[in-house]
């Protein structure tokens, strides 16, 4: 049985969840500040967080940004409607997803599903015998294997979010991968308006891998379709590139 | 020059005081004056015949001690000479009077300018002190500004953080509300099914409505921290385009943006894609089944001034000629039975046309003859950005 910690300040709202959770085929716990649920998370015996944003004492970003160092469970943040940088700034730190208050407990239910269904895949691939699956596109190197990844050489830190993304991406480098295939395949849930998260994730992509490569844009945005990996060759790319401008 | 008239007002006083006072003393110059210089005049009565008489004469009007350093000649003063002691006294006291009046209005100007400030919404203008100057009527009168201002800062702001407070607040109940909802959903039948659609559909509206409530008082007193930058406008509607379009599919309607070139524009990226996202939610609320609606992007000059004129326009009823002006006022509601068919919170314009304010431009509303409403924002594009010089 899955084991979900809510970190919320409202009590009602705890309790109400759990309600909801338990007969899903979930066990549910909550801390009701940050303080308490930096505590009962760090004990690492939880499978998901859904943690509030708003909460007394320690923000939810706080408590994020600390739990990030500490463990990697999977975090969906719960953030106030229409605080569009509440959701940018959570991802930012590492929030796996994220939904706004007031929010439909079966819509959630949907996205732990998918994380979790997310985090499980990337645990199999541990425990199974490493499959010497290397992509290599341009600069870039991907072993799916050992889910690491290097540029140049050098290893470069991803979220299971940014790398699955990036495996898309490289997989079928060249070609046009619609938005909402990111969406449904990444994020494992269908397109909403005004959902910007996928663009967030990948500007990270960007940021963490340089924005370019050969001289041209690594992840070419093509305008109200999807996005598209720069197809380079790796001889091009064995000299060391600066231009990550 | 309406601007400085308080200033014009006192220079020219004390220019036409000092003017007067010279103008009276060298008339009395003239009339006084003349008498002291001795015989020489015509007036002069011829001596009276026989012996002079001797003493008493030498008190009377004698030649030598004149006036105080009378030169040589005789000083019969004459016009022109007279016009140049006015013309330089007139430009020394023009200097001084200059600056007695600079002197005298700077505070006034000072005030003046504070306050419109203040009215412009600046919350936080306060009149500085200048160190030095003694306390009169109008550093007085800037200290009472001064708490004024203070005052009114303080009762705004607390009015904002409360309807901010209140609007977080009623969050909480709310997303309970939903949750529970969904727990009932699971333990009875279906015949309660349509009563819980509906408590979650007006739940969301409320939500709405509190996003709103939330996002103006953001704004107002976000007002003198919005940042402006240039970002392109185009991009931006097409972005607004691709997200309006997942809601208008579900009413089988399509939106379409016929833009093409980036078009670089100064201004608050976040809240004018508010604004726009405003009027387009709107249009697709109210458009038709199977029609579309139109999102224009063009650059126009009007009265020399060079526009983005962002238009909306869908294929639904339109609204009355009478209703039109008050489109814009917070939940004004065209038609209530409509409106609330159709689920729009009601603030949703008033932002729009707040943030286009606030980038100085205009917001209209018209009803296109062939069935719809049209509505078009203008904003005015700043001269030296560098698309224009590209």
């Amino acid at each position: 049985m899955e084991q979900v910690l809510i970190i919320d300040d409202d009590v009602g709202l705890c309790e109400l969840l759990t309600d909801f959770l338990v007969p899903e085929g979930f066990q549910s716990e909550s801390a009701n500040d940050g303080e308490m649920g930096l505590e009962k998370a760090c004990s690492g015996s939880y499978d998901i967080i859904v943690l509030d944003v708003m909460l007394p004492g320690k923000s939810g970003f706080e408590v994020l940004r600390y739990l990030r160092t500490k463990v990697s469970t999977p975090v969906i943040m719960l953030t106030a409607r229409g605080e569009e940088i509440d959701r940018i700034v959570g991802l930012e730190i590492g929030a796996d997803d994220y939904l706004s208050k007031p929010f439909s407990p079966r819509e959630l239910v949907a996205r732990i599903r998918a994380i979790l269904r997310r985090s499980k895949q990337g645990r199999d691939d541990e425990t199974t015998p490493p499959k010497p699956n290397k992509i290599q596109i341009g600069d870039v190197e991907m072993h799916s294997g050992t889910r690491l990844v290097y540029r140049l050489g050098e290893r470069i830190d991803l979220t299971a979010v940014e790398f699955n993304l990036l495996e898309i991406l490289l997989n079928r480098a060249g070609q046009l991968i619609p938005r909402e295939e990111l969406i449904s395949v990444v994020l494992g849930r269908s397109p909403y308006a005004y959902d910007r998260s996928i663009d967030v994730h990948i500007s990270k992509l960007r940021k963490k891998l340089g924005h370019e490569v050969s001289g041209i844009e690594r992840i070419r945005t093509i305008r109200g379709t999807g996005y598209l990996y720069a197809l380079t060759s790796p001889s091009e790319t064995t000299s060391p590139l600066f231009e990550n401008a | 020059m309406p601007k400085r008239s308080i200033f014009i007002k006192i220079y020219l006083c004390f220019l036409l005081a000092t003017f007067l006072v010279i103008a009276a003393q060298l008339s009395l110059d003239r009339l006084i004056g003349p008498p002291h210089p001795p015989g020489i005049h015509m007036p002069h009565p011829p001596p009276p015949p026989g012996p002079p008489p001797p003493p008493p004469f030498s008190i009377g009007p004698r030649p030598p001690p004149p006036f105080f350093l009378n030169p040589g000649p005789p000083p019969p003063p004459s016009t022109p000479l007279l016009l140049l002691r006015l013309f330089i006294t007139l430009i020394i006291s023009g200097g001084v009077c200059y600056w007695f009046a600079r002197y005298l209005t700077s505070p006034v100007i000072k005030l003046r300018d504070a306050t419109r400030r203040f009215a412009g919404g600046e919350l936080t203008v306060r009149i500085g002190k200048n160190a030095g100057q003694w306390k009169d009527e109008l550093s007085e009168l800037a200290d009472d500004f001064n708490s004024m201002a203070e005052r009114i800062e303080l009762l705004l702001t607390q009015q904002r953080r409360l309807i901010r407070d209140i609007s977080h607040e009623l969050r909480s109940p709310l997303a309970r509300l939903v949750i529970a909802v969904e727990l009932v959903r699971r333990r009875t039948g279906q015949e309660t099914i349509p009563a819980l659609d509906r408590i979650e559909k007006e739940a969301m509206l409320l939500n709405e409505m509190i996003g709103q409530v939330l996002a103006i008082t953001r704004f107002e007193s976000d007002i003198e921290a919005i940042q402006m930058t240039t970002f392109d406008l185009e991009k931006l509607l097409e972005e607004v385009t691709d997200d309006a379009n997942f809601e208008a599919h579900a009413r089988n309607c399509i939106v379409q943006f016929a833009g093409s070139a980036p078009f670089t524009i100064s201004g608050n990226e976040e809240w004018l894609r508010r604004a726009v996202e405003n009027v387009v939610r709107n249009a697709v609320r109210y458009t038709h089944v199977n029609t579309t609606i139109d999102i224009g992007l063009e650059r126009i000059v009007h009265n020399s001034i060079t526009y983005a004129e962002i238009s909306v326009r869908d294929h639904g009823d339109g609204v009355s000629e009478a209703n039109l002006p008050h489109l814009f006022r917070p939940f004004y509601r065209v038609s209530n039975a409509r409106e609330r068919q159709t689920g729009g919170a009601g603030l949703g314009l008033a932002i729009t046309e707040r943030v286009v304010k606030l980038h100085h431009g205009s917001i209209t509303a018209s009803n296109v003859p062939d069935g719809g409403l049209i509505i078009i924002m203008r904003l005015p594009i700043e001269p030296d950005l560098p698309d224009q010089t590209s």
